[in-house]
This record gives C-alpha cells, sequence and structure tokens, in this order.
C-alpha cells in the first residue's frame, strides 16, 4: 500500500520535510509506517515524542489498516490557543 | 470556525453574534505574551494542520452549541507569525442568559487547547527559538 505521511512542528524540522510518501507491504498497519521511520538516522531526535496517528484526519490507534492513498499524520502533542 | 493568518479583531468576531433575543455575549481572546517562564518573547509561529484542525473546531462548536442556553458560536484561530500583543485566538458565545455562555466559551477553549492540530514556535528576544 502506498500512503501519504504528514510530518508537523517539531517532527517536521527533525525530517527537513512536511511529508512523503511511503511504499509499504500488503495489510500494513498505521503503526508500521512508525516501524519503518525508526530505522531512520533523524529519527533518534524525536524517538521521546510522544505522537498521536492520524489517518484522513481521524485519530487512529496503531492497529488501523492502511489503504492505498490514506494521509497519515503524525502529530506531535498540540499547543494551540 | 475560520483559520487565517491575517490580524483577528474582536469586533470582527462578535458581529453577527449580537442580537436582540439572546442577552448575553461571552469572548474570549488568547493574545500572544511577551514573555513565558521569564524568558522574552517577541513572537510565537503558528502551525496547523488546517484540514483537520478545521474539523475538530467545527466539532467543538458544534457539541457547544447543542448545550442548553447556547445560541451561536464562532472562533477564529490565527496561523503563522503573531508577534507579541496580537491575538491568536479569539472566542464568542451567545445565548439568552450568561451563566450558559460563560461556560460554553470556557469548555470551547478548553477543548481548543487539548484537541486540535495547531502548534506554537515560540521565537525569544535572544534570537532563539523552540517548539512548545
Amino acid at each position: 500500500v502506498r500512503v501519504h505521511v504528514l510530518y508537523f512542528a517539531r517532527l517536521k524540522d527533525v525530517m527537513g520535510t512536511d511529508g512523503e510518501t511511503l511504499d509499504l507491504d500488503a495489510g500494513a498497519r498505521a503503526r508500521d509506517v512508525l516501524r519503518v521511520l525508526e530505522t531512520r538516522p533523524e529519527w533518534s531526535g524525536v524517538k521521546d515524542l510522544p505522537l498521536l496517528l492520524a489517518v484522513n484526519e481521524e485519530v487512529v490507534d496503531g492497529n488501523r489498516a492502511l489503504n492505498d492513498g490514506d494521509r497519515l499524520a503524525l502529530l506531535p502533542p498540540v499547543s494551540g490557543g | 470556525v475560520v483559520i487565517t493568518s491575517k490580524p483577528i479583531t474582536l469586533d470582527d468576531v462578535v458581529d453577527g453574534l449580537v442580537d436582540a433575543g439572546n442577552g448575553a455575549v461571552v469572548t474570549f481572546a488568547g493574545v500572544v505574551r511577551d514573555s513565558n517562564h521569564g524568558r522574552p518573547v517577541t513572537r510565537i509561529y503558528y502551525e496547523a494542520y488546517s484540514e483537520m484542525a478545521e474539523r475538530e473546531l467545527t466539532r467543538i462548536v458544534d457539541e457547544a452549541l447543542i448545550s442548553p442556553g447556547v445560541a451561536r458560536a464562532r472562533v477564529v484561530h490565527r496561523i503563522g507569525d503573531v508577534q507579541a500583543g496580537e491575538a491568536s485566538l479569539v472566542v464568542a458565545v451567545s445565548g439568552p442568559h450568561r451563566l450558559a455562555v460563560f461556560d460554553a466559551c470556557m469548555r470551547i477553549v478548553d477543548e481548543i487547547k487539548k484537541c486540535v492540530p495547531i502548534w506554537k514556535k515560540e521565537f525569544y528576544a535572544d534570537g532563539s527559538s523552540g517548539w512548545i
């Protein structure tokens, strides 16, 4: 499955981009995206950052199955207002 | 619900919310402070996941509107650079009587701070900056 991963705030700075497209094995779940990213050297800068996952603008847990074209957003703790 | 990169004035948000059937209008303005934990702050950069933030803000306002005693509600959140002393968030709520309206305004602000995907990066007078 091909998904669009979106980065925000500190995560965007650390990853050096606001998002990318990832190709994952069929049957991949939301948490599998984190598995892929955890292997990147730059990830060490955010490994302690608690992240919420959202698929197509809705908060999901790591078990959520991914479909082609899904937008998976990694959300650091929010600080609006 | 509006997310904007332009300055927000209280009047813009309250206009159209006031009518003779509703005797109470409560507004909240969140303003960028010029210091945080003793560090001088010059501005805050707000970043939003706009599509989701709009959806969440709409959900929060819709929830407020179904509570008794609440007639109308508006939320405007700024994104981009906001200078110290400028409003980053304005919430306005109206209803027949004050109690439910104060309460709804409070709940809307609390929910915004908890659930809406918006982040701020503070810029300090010494030239440094950081996400908070």
